[in-house]
């Protein structure tokens, strides 16, 4: 539900390391941050996270292979079964496999997190390279539009956009992109900044190169750093956004297998049928904290080098 | 009138075993106790205005029934008894009706209750200002209110209209202070003044409506258990949204009554000893599909029957309301005497369906095996309002989806909003809905299958979704609204639901579901048998 | 709020400086463009709500006549519109809009009959009782949890960070759901909807207190650790200070200047989960309110309701600033 954090999590985590950079390598500010404690060791955290998402990413892709079931085949007469052996996660209301469903909705789940944060942070590298590189005005009108978007709390936002669009799987999408959008504008602003001011850029304008080459070659390779662990931190929480519009009624329409419709339809039934909710809502914790993991590990591997 | 109370007594203690509250864990019964406060928690939609004259829905008069009185109510057998009215009498060519007024009732304003009362409030309701819809549109026949002595009111109809004692049995033509109503509409809205058993004493938006017992309370229907004030000294009236937490809080206590209980609670809660359940299905139309007749595919009667016949509705609503709602082959509610039920013409047959397709021309296939048709899908949209079918419903409504489809059906279902709803109705943009109508008599058949029900009023909303445009309709409804012989009227009924059902208009589901659960601590509790909403004057807390 | 999270980031992303690095900004002229800045941003806010609000389908007439499916007759609708000022040409009615607006008049709720500042004022105490508490309430999970994994060496860091991971990820329905389920119907410890006192507020704030933990945690954690290894720390403990002094007097309280600066951001994440929140335990509030209104295309408190929203929000980011500038000298100081 709260989707602008992890940018702002990261905010905390990256820009200590960002104003220096990673890319400008061996700043002030690295040396301090070798002797992190805290931080489980990446390889083993990566590894975890990296394994739990390509099984997920393997159910998105091929859920046939996973569970050869149809997570849409109904079955009165085999509604609100408990976990049994036959049926692993139980099933729902109209007899179907929850672990059916969990799988095949794995695709329409991620698809609905990926391109949430693709529409945000590509809003958002927009909007960020405009500021950090345009004339001084477009970064001040940028900015202001920033502030201005930043003034409507992100579910307000989405709430709007999609009373105003429709609800549904794709409104909502756009609606959770799009108000992320601007926290993660800010990141890559200041990025831009920073990365501008730095002196290998001022050596490339010294040296005559174009805008153009300065942007590929330097400015987006740095940025990019951020931008992957934007991403992955972005996905998780969109998925649960996502499933808080579901739980409002305003989001995928029934019965698509995607967990946070799923969880919506359950939600009813939770005092006498905990799994209809248990299930998909596990997977929802479990694919943000997985992505939110990686992109702190490399994150953290990233300070380190 | 004692022998109605006791053989009243009788059947409640009745229902209350049927009820399943086999084991009490309280003594029950004893005498009832003055006493209390009652919290009743609503899962309905806060009203945005508590006079149920204003616009006019369920959850209005869910409320309004706690201080707002009727001039004419309806015992369980559907025979309509005395309320605010003593006696009722209609003349010969059924133009004007006149009602004799119980003696000595006053508001909780101190207003009396006279037939200038009953004037202003007809008046109230028909004014374009108030922005009535439900009462404005059962009183459509009426053009005036004669004061022919203090307690004789005498009302007056262009046409006759044989459901007038019906309609004026609802909550949402309940009589109001006319010294009240002369208040603006803010302030009437904020605490409408009646005669009621209780009075609002505030209301704290989004958190409750503080009712206080009124202590000069005269008025009763002829069927209530008593006479005298009510015994609960107040009734706090919560707003609780979420199923799930409404049902919490009457397991732990915090309220002592709640609706809208969704089938899997009903059950869960026939385990709870602590807990009673009141059955009380909603007057009537029955809850129904209706298949839009005015575009294709369902232009062709052929089409609506094999749809009909592919569609699985008992298997449904066997599993997802786990007996707490029995199938309907009616148009109308199950409590409505006059309806017509025909079991034949909706059973389960997935041949038949097939062979219905086959004759109608939609033979060939699409790469998902829908039936087509001209390179056409027979494809349904079906807008479903979030806010009208509670989850169970549309769940059932992805299971006839499901069957429907392994006849060739594509059926689309649209999740919406009330408003997006109700817009998609009002541009023509369904095949298929599902739309509860709650009104008294079987004179909502006139509302739902009546030619004039296509026509959109100005906001667009219109009733007739099944778009039925039959002539041979038209003039029965309207024979049976002018006639003032009871048998003639339920045969002209009868005809008009034979006709409904064999044009395979609508599918009918179950009566339109409404449940209560209370503590057992609550004694005395029913739903009035007019719009089945919770009556609360006989209520006592037994804790 | 991202970019004052850390000192170094600190001016480029600030509303009102200009955005590019600056010497020396005095305080007076500071305050002045914060306000400007956020006068901009209030009108910015008003203005896009309006006209967004009108892309929404339907008649607000009908909104005011007994909400969607009234049957209200011609008359009624055109007295609404007359009563609203909706017959009025579009550009009129933002006029007319703007300058109420600057009287501080935000218009009349279309469902509730009332006064959209009446509606707001009885709705806002509740809202802000939960935030606050709710915050309090992170903040001091999210400081058990930094201290506990700074000084419970590494085993701990791991399990805290992955808690906080956790804790972040778990969707507000869902949690508030199970709490129902574990406290109320089966325990029966706490109610599971408002009641009056303490006690119904204990499970809308742990619900709500529970995700933003975890964001807070991380961001607290690891300004902590950056603070026990920088150099004024070292400086203490050359002086001869103790171990635990160091840590309660000097790293902590550096530790605790990003988690101010979050403020603004925390603002808007637990107005929008008191949109769930509120919802699931039937209480009172402006999330509520919002869902209701948007719901019942109620476009006066809808708009109401936003702009009330960002005004609180800059004054939060303003105030959250400020004391970045006192509890941070450097801000002060040194420009970049």
């Amino acid at each position: 539900m709260t989707l602008l954090p992890p940018t702002d999590g990261l905010t905390a985590t990256t820009t200590p390391a960002a104003s220096p950079t990673p890319a400008t390598r061996g700043g002030p500010g690295t040396a301090a941050r070798g002797r992190r404690r805290w931080m489980p060791r990446p390889t083993v955290t990566m590894a975890a996270s990296a394994t739990v998402l390509a099984v997920l990413a393997i159910a998105a892709l091929f859920p046939g292979l996973v569970a050869p079931g149809d997570p849409l085949a109904i079955d009165p007469s085999a509604s609100f079964q408990a976990p049994s052996l036959a049926h692993p996660f139980g099933t729902d209301e109209s007899g179907r496999d929850i672990l059916t469903r969990v799988v095949h909705g794995a695709g329409p789940s991620l698809l609905i997190g990926v391109s949430a944060t693709a529409i945000g942070v590509g809003l958002a590298l927009v909007f960020g390279l405009l500021a950090g590189l345009g004339p001084r005005w477009l970064d001040f009108g940028t900015t202001r539009l920033l502030e201005v978007l930043f003034a409507f709390p992100g579910l307000l936002f989405a709430l709007l956009f999609i009373v105003v669009y429709g609800p549904g799987i794709v409104t909502s999408t756009i609606a959770v992109g799009l108000s992320t959008a601007p926290g993660y504008a800010r990141i890559i602003r200041s990025q831009v900044l920073v990365a501008r001011r730095s002196p290998y850029l001022e050596a490339a304008t010294v040296l005559g190169r174009g805008r153009a080459w300065r942007i590929t070659r330097h400015l987006l390779p740095n940025v990019a750093a951020t931008l992957f662990v934007l991403v992955t931190l972005g996905i998780g929480q969109s998925i649960v956004w996502a499933s808080s519009l579901s739980y409002l009624g305003l989001g995928a329409a029934p019965p698509t297998a995607e967990w946070g419709a799923m969880l919506s339809a359950g939600r009813t039934y939770i005092t006498s049928f905990w799994w209809m909710t248990f299930f998909p809502g596990l997977f929802i914790v479990i694919s943000a904290v997985a992505t939110t993991l990686l992109g702190r590990s490399i994150q953290a591997r990233s300070r380190r080098s | 009138m004692h022998r109605r109370l006791t053989s009243l007594l009788a059947t409640t203690a009745a229902a209350a075993l049927l009820v399943g509250c086999t084991a009490e864990a309280t003594p029950a019964s004893g005498d009832p106790v003055t006493g209390g406060t009652l919290v009743y928690a609503t899962g309905d939609a806060e009203p945005t205005c508590l006079d149920p004259h204003v616009g006019g829905n369920y959850p209005q008069a869910l409320i309004a029934t706690q201080y707002l009185e009727s001039l004419v109510s309806k015992d369980t057998d559907g025979e309509v008894i005395p309320w605010l009215a003593d006696s009722w009498q209609v003349s010969d060519d059924g133009l004007s009706w006149e009602f004799t007024l119980k003696e000595g009732v006053t508001f909780t304003d101190g207003t009396p209750l006279t037939s200038a009362a009953v004037a202003a409030n007809v008046a109230h309701v028909q004014d374009p200002a108030t922005a009535s819809s439900t009462g404005y549109l059962a009183l459509a026949k009426v053009t005036g209110v004669e004061e022919v002595d203090e307690l004789t009111a005498r009302i007056t109809l262009s046409s006759p209209d044989s459901g007038l004692l019906d309609s004026l049995s609802q909550t949402w033509l309940a009589i109001q202070s006319p010294t009240a109503l002369e208040r603006t509409q803010e302030e009437n809205c904020e605490a409408p003044v009646g005669t009621g058993p209780f009075m609002v004493e505030a209301w704290d938006r989004q958190e409750s409506v503080t009712l206080s017992r009124n202590d000069d309370y005269s008025s009763p229907p002829a069927d209530a258990a008593h006479t005298g004030a009510a015994y609960l000294d107040g009734i706090e009236w919560r707003f609780i949204p979420d199923s799930a937490s409404r049902y919490a809080a009457l397991q732990s206590g915090t309220v002592d009554v709640i609706d809208n209980v969704q089938p899997d609670t009903i059950v869960a809660a026939e385990d709870d000893d602590a807990i009673d359940h009141i059955d009380a299905p909603r007057p009537g139309a029955s809850n129904r599909l209706e298949l839009n007749s005015s575009v294709t595919p369902f232009d062709d009667i052929l089409v609506r029957e094999a749809f009909i016949r592919s569609a699985n509705v008992d298997d449904a609503v066997s599993s997802l309301f786990f007996g707490t709602a029995e199938r309907s082959y009616s148009a109308l509610s199950s409590v409505e005497t006059l309806g017509v039920s025909d079991e034949s013409l909706f059973e389960y047959d997935p041949d038949a369906a097939n062979d219905l397709l086959d004759e109608a021309g939609w033979t060939g296939r699409d790469a998902d095996g829908y039936r087509t048709k001209d390179g056409e899908t027979l494809a349904l949209t079906f807008p479903v309002s979030t806010n009208q079918s509670i989850p169970a419903e549309q769940s059932l409504f992805e299971q006839l989806q499901s069957t429907a489809a392994e006849t060739g059906f594509r059926v689309d279902l649209e999740p919406l909003d009330l408003a997006s709803w109700y817009a998609a109705l009002g541009e023509n943009d369904y095949d298929l809905v599902s739309a509860p109508y709650t009104k008294v008599g079987a004179d909502v058949l006139r509302i739902l299958f009546d030619t004039s029900g296509t026509v959109p009023a100005p906001s667009g909303y219109f009733a007739n979704h099944a778009q039925v445009k039959d002539p041979e309709v038209d003039a029965l409804l309207a024979q049976a609204s002018a006639t003032s012989d009871a048998g003639e009227r339920a045969e002209l009924y009868a005809e008009v639901q034979q006709r409904v059902l064999e044009g395979f208009y609508i599918l009918p589901l179950y009566d339109q579901q409404n449940h209560y659960l209370h503590s057992t601590d609550v004694q005395g509790m029913r739903a009035l048998p007019t719009v089945s909403t919770p009556a609360l004057y006989d209520a006592w807390l037994g804790r | 709020m991202a970019g004052s999270l850390t000192p170094t980031a600190h001016p480029t992303a600030r509303p009102g400086g200009a955005g590019r690095p600056r010497t020396r900004l005095p305080a007076l002229r500071w305050l002045l463009l914060r306000l400007g800045g956020a006068v901009f941003v209030v009108w910015a806010v008003a203005t896009v709500t309006f006209f967004a609000i009108r892309l929404i389908p339907g008649d607000p007439a009908e909104a005011i006549v007994g909400g969607p499916g009234s049957q209200a007759s011609d008359e009624a609708l055109a007295e609404a519109r007359a009563d609203y000022g909706l017959d009025q040409p579009l550009p009129v009615q933002y006029l007319q809009y703007l300058g109420r607006l600057l009287r501080g008049d935000l218009g009349r709720s279309y469902a509730l009959r009332d006064d959209v500042t009446t509606v707001i004022g009885e709705n806002v105490g509740g809202t802000l009782t939960l935030a606050v508490a709710s915050l309090a309430l992170a903040s001091v999970i999210a400081l058990a949890l930094a201290v506990w994994s700074a000084r419970g060496g590494r085993a701990a860091g791991a399990v805290t960070s992955l808690l906080e991971i956790v804790a972040a990820a778990v969707p507000h329905f869902w949690l508030a759901i199970s709490l129902i389920l574990l406290f109320s119907s089966t325990l029966g410890w706490l109610p599971p909807v408002s009641v009056p006192g303490p006690l119904g507020l204990v499970l809308p704030v742990v619900t709500l207190a529970l995700p933003l933990s975890g964001f807070l945690g991380q961001v607290m954690r690891e300004s902590l650790l950056t603070a026990l290894s920088s150099p004024f720390v070292l400086a203490a403990r050359a002086r001869g200070e103790g171990d635990s002094g160091v840590f309660w007097r000097h790293a902590l309280r550096h530790a605790a200047i990003p988690a101010i600066g979050l403020a603004g951001w925390a603002f808007g994440a637990l107005i929008s989960g008191a949109v769930v929140v509120e919802t699931i335990f039937a209480r009172p509030g402006i999330g509520r309110s919002l869902l209701s209104a948007v719901q019942g295309r109620d476009v006066p408190l809808v708009t109401g309701i936003v702009i009330s929203v960002a005004i609180v929000y800059m004054i939060v980011t303003t105030l959250t600033d400020l004391a970045d500038r006192l509890v941070d000298p450097r801000l002060r100081e040194e420009a970049r």
